[in-house]
């Protein structure tokens, strides 16, 4: 039978880490909720805006996934099948070409 | 152990790490199914017939009232039977006209020059100049002109009096006295170097940087003397000390071209020869010859003094002119008037057409500078350059495509697979306003592709997208009951007589210019070369060496 004594201080201390802990778990969870609304607002309007040419690059297309599933959603949004998301996509401007970072 | 896990700073942590995971699992169920109908319907878009870009009556109407104005020109007639009117100072900005072959760029020229014309005739201020490589269009412009000319007898004295040619056909030509700085506009040297520039860069003959020095300063001597460019004169003025010592020397007024001059007998015969080569490569046809060397002074005779107007250059290749000939015609006709803009001013606008001008200055890069520059100062000089074009994209260097895209206030496209990918990249966003811009790009080069005949996509830049019918330009001999031949006939007696001369008339010039220059009494032969002595052995030279040095004691 494990001692008591011995399981409460372990218990006390993973609780210690967990409070020590809360700070930085806080400031990420309110940077990912900040970069979800960021990646919402895109998906929602659908264009990505070069900021080099002023193109607007259409996001919601026929999405032909590395793992080989396709769908139409957002290139913004992770695969329906294996959850990969590209980090980034080509303008389509003329001339142009240049890497636009996905949110 | 339970207490600890309730506890609020863990209970926070739960939290903390949670919501995220379910808000976006709450809103990327949403995002997905908005997305995929999204892009569902665009897909399905992309594989639909291109939407008719044409703004629908509500949507053209704000165009339209933005384009009326005093003396309107017709540019086409809406689907609605509404036409596309665009008063005289709309439309006399620049404008870009494309189209593949027989789409109706021609017909809508002719049709805006008829207008001009009539409106010119009754005493407008403006001038138009119409330069066609490819004579269609002139030849209708001078039969519609013959018939006019018989049909309304109170525009004749105008037309007489206003009508200026270019003509180089079998019998007659238009003297070009390219070396006669009448009206002063420029200085010598201005010219001198605009004249060369054209010519080297305009000739198909390679200028090294010694024959192109020889021709500029030669270009600057006959200017100062208003001398044609005879290569029979040229030939003397390079190889004949006397002749410049005695004729062109006195003559010479300007100091640059008196200094070369004195020191052109030290230029190596090399480039002698290829600069006189050069000089008489262009002027083996006789029409060009004739046109360029009729001297100014005999003309005063036989050509009346005409009041600026309509101004009709031929310069097709035909069975005068081969087409390198005709090329270097119309390139030296542009740019004579390209580089009269700066002189002109807002009061009395003048309207340039000039034909096929991306596939004459197609294999002249060098020619698309001063092009692009006369377009982007025009405006400030009440100039417009309209630009009928086919396989604009390709022909023209990119510093001349780049300059029309940004300088023409006006596109107008016909039918065309080559035009409709570069102008599908300037479809303004009002055409699609809602598609992305690849879409809006595909959309609007499958419209030009699949335009039917004398239908074209109209923009004005700032307006709506207008899709219309070119003018209905009846055809001359149909509208005056009088067949091709007699009203041409008509043009050729009444107005072309006024600004071209018979060749046998410019031939005779020539030749009393040759004779009056070349073959005057004072000017002395060449002075013979000293006789290098020949012997025939070693006697020979001891006996010359002998009576050598008895003739020295």
């Amino acid at each position: 039978m494990p001692d008591p004594t011995k399981a409460a201080a372990q218990l006390a201390l993973l609780g210690l880490l967990w409070v020590l802990a809360l700070p930085v778990i806080l400031v990420r969870a309110i940077a990912q909720a900040f970069a979800a609304s960021r990646t919402r607002t895109v998906v929602r309007r659908g264009f990505l805006v070069c900021p080099y040419c002023g193109r607007g690059n259409r996001l919601d297309v026929l999405v032909r996934c590395r793992c080989g599933f396709a769908e139409f959603r957002s290139l913004a949004l992770p695969c329906g099948e294996c959850g990969y998301r590209p980090g980034w996509i080509f303008c389509s401007g003329p001339d142009c070409g240049a890497s636009l970072r996905l949110p | 152990m339970v207490a600890l896990v309730l506890s609020p700073p863990v209970c926070g942590v739960w939290l903390a790490l949670a919501a995220p995971l379910v808000a976006a699992a709450f809103w990327s169920r949403d995002l997905r199914s908005l997305t995929a109908e999204r892009a569902i319907a665009y897909e399905r878009r992309k594989h639909l017939p291109a939407t008719p870009p044409a703004a629908p009556e509500d949507e053209a109407s704000p165009t339209l009232a933005r384009l009326a104005g005093d003396h309107p020109l017709t540019f086409g007639v809406l689907t609605s039977g509404q036409q596309v009117q665009v008063g005289l100072r709309q439309a006399l900005f620049s404008g870009l006209i494309l189209g593949a072959p027989g789409m109706g760029k021609t017909r809508w020229l002719l049709s805006a020059i008829r207008t001009l014309v009539l409106l010119m005739a009754t005493g407008h201020p403006l001038d138009v100049v119409l330069v066609d490589p490819k004579p269609e269009t002139f030849d209708v412009a001078a039969e519609w002109l013959g018939g006019l000319y018989l049909t309304r007898p109170g525009l004749r004295s105008w037309l007489k009096r206003s009508v200026r040619v270019f003509l180089f056909d079998r019998d007659r030509i238009s003297p070009l006295t390219p070396y006669v700085n009448a009206d002063g506009l420029f200085t010598n040297a201005y010219l001198a170097s605009f004249r060369s520039a054209v010519f080297i860069d305009a000739g198909d003959a390679e200028f090294t940087d010694a024959t192109a020095y020889a021709r500029k300063m030669y270009d600057l001597v006959l200017l100062d003397l208003g001398w044609p460019p005879l290569v029979s004169v040229a030939a003397r003025f390079f190889q004949d000390e006397a002749f410049r010592r005695r004729v062109v020397l006195p003559r010479l007024r300007n100091p640059q071209a008196k200094a070369w001059a004195e020191i052109v007998g030290s230029l190596s015969k090399g480039v002698t020869n290829a600069f006189l080569w050069r000089l008489g490569e262009v002027q083996a046809y006789p029409q060009l010859w004739a046109a360029l060397n009729t001297p100014a002074a005999g003309l005063a005779g036989l050509l009346p003094t005409l009041t600026p107007g309509l101004t009709l250059a031929r310069v097709g290749p035909d069975t005068t002119l081969t087409d390198a000939a005709a090329r270097l015609l119309a390139r030296y006709l542009i740019f004579d008037v390209l580089a009269r803009i700066p002189t002109r001013t807002q009061a009395r606008p003048q309207l340039l057409a000039l034909e096929e001008l991306a596939a004459l200055v197609a294999d002249s890069p060098k020619l698309a500078t001063p092009i692009a520059q006369a377009l982007r100062k025009s405006r400030s000089f009440g100039t417009a350059i309209w630009a009928p074009a086919q396989d604009f994209a390709s022909a023209a260097p990119t510093e001349l495509t780049k300059a029309f895209a940004l300088a023409a206030r006006f596109i107008l496209a016909f039918r065309s697979r080559e035009e409709a990918a570069w102008l599908a990249a300037q479809a303004p966003e009002s055409f699609l306003p809602d598609a992305s811009d690849a879409e809006r790009r595909r959309a609007f080069q499958a419209t030009v592709e699949n335009l039917p005949e004398r239908e074209a996509v109209l923009w004005f830049k700032g307006g709506a997208l207008l899709r219309c019918t070119s003018p209905e330009v009846p055809d001359p001999a149909a509208e005056f009951g009088v067949s091709a031949g007699e009203l041409r006939g008509v043009f050729d007696r009444e107005l072309a007589v006024n600004s071209t001369i018979t060749m046998q008339q410019a031939e005779a010039l020539i030749g009393a210019f040759e004779s009056e220059v070349l073959g005057r009494g004072e000017v002395a032969p060449a002075p013979e070369a000293a006789r290098t002595p020949v012997f025939s052995d070693m006697d020979a030279l001891f006996d010359r060496l002998d009576s050598e040095e008895d003739a020295d004691a």
